[in-house]
């Protein structure tokens, strides 16, 4: 008889913890997982809501200077660049008018084209691609479709 | 005396395995905890239509930057790496344009879990921040990748 009670005292805490351990455990899992998401969560959104760099495209019109230098854009470059894809030929192109501005390459004939944010990692990619010499100041043409194009992006 | 003795030090072995077995459960927990949050961001990444980039750059000079050897394991495990490197996905731009000493040697579209695990991989690392260079066939690269 002492044995069974004894027994049976200790089977109750026993069954306690065959409960309550699984649930703490998948408890702190999930305690866990959303404090990760939310702190994710929170820190897109301030990086978001900070802006990211907006891609312009601008072409231009008229004869090119005999030392332009003029880049010919392939299909692979607008694989790798889809930013200027969707400028220059997909959904973010909407020409504006023709008028006589500032340009890289002096006052010129131009419109834009128009716009898209970009990551700061594309910003940078599409400088070292296609963007000015640092050094000379010198920016290149992109020719598509004997078009002429140049672009610029503006940090938030 | 040694009746006493006994029954004291088992329990007192007992409380400390309850807690060593906790604690080991409870890291367990934790450690599940943060693959599943990783899981889910990726998993909401991945069904928000966008596709991250991987670009490489070249450095024509390697500074002080850590340099590591890239092997024929890294381009085995990233194919992605493999094709831009060395393989279709190469369009080098002109060292002219940006800054002088380094080029866009090319890019290609991969999934989130593709662009986190180069990033892991590849990214910036060290107090400072700083990326490592990936020396390949005496050329020093810098993995990017986005996360739109």
């Amino acid at each position: 008889m002492r044995g069974d009670r004894g027994e049976h005292m200790k089977l109750k805490p026993n069954r306690h913890w065959i409960v309550m351990g699984p649930l703490a455990f998948i408890g702190a899992i999930l305690l866990v997982a959303t404090v990760v998401l939310a702190y994710t969560a929170f820190f897109t959104w301030l990086e978001t809501s900070s802006g990211s760099p907006i891609l312009t495209v601008w072409e231009v019109r008229g004869e090119l200077p005999e030392n332009a230098s003029v880049i010919h854009l392939t299909e692979k470059d607008f694989e790798q660049h889809p930013a200027l894809d969707s400028i220059i030929r997909g959904d973010k192109r909407d020409p504006g008018a023709w008028y006589s501005g500032d340009t890289p390459y002096g006052v010129r004939d131009k419109r834009t084209i128009g716009s898209a944010p970009v990551t700061y990692v594309e910003r940078g990619v599409l400088i070292e691609s296609f963007g000015p010499d640092v050094e000379t100041r010198n920016q290149p043409y992109l020719e598509y479709d004997g078009a002429y194009y140049y672009f610029l992006t503006m940090i938030p | 005396m040694e009746e006493d003795k006994d029954p004291e030090s088992r329990s007192w072995l007992k409380t400390a395995g309850i807690v060593i077995a906790c604690g080991l459960v409870g890291i367990v927990a934790v450690v599940l905890g943060f693959m599943l949050a990783d899981t889910l961001i990726i998993y909401a990444h991945e069904s928000s239509g966008e596709r991250p980039m991987l670009y490489v750059m070249e450095r024509a000079d390697p500074g002080e930057s850590t340099i590591v050897p890239l092997t024929g394991e890294d381009f085995e495990q990233h194919p992605a790496l493999d094709a831009v490197i060395r393989g279709e996905e190469r369009n080098p731009s002109a060292w002219e344009w940006g800054n002088r000493d380094q080029r866009v040697v090319g890019g290609t579209n991969v999934s989130y879990a593709e662009s986190k695990a180069l990033h892991d991989i590849y990214g910036p690392g060290g107090e400072h921040g700083l990326y490592p260079l990936l020396e390949y066939e005496g050329a020093y690269y810098v993995v990017l990748t986005t996360w739109p």
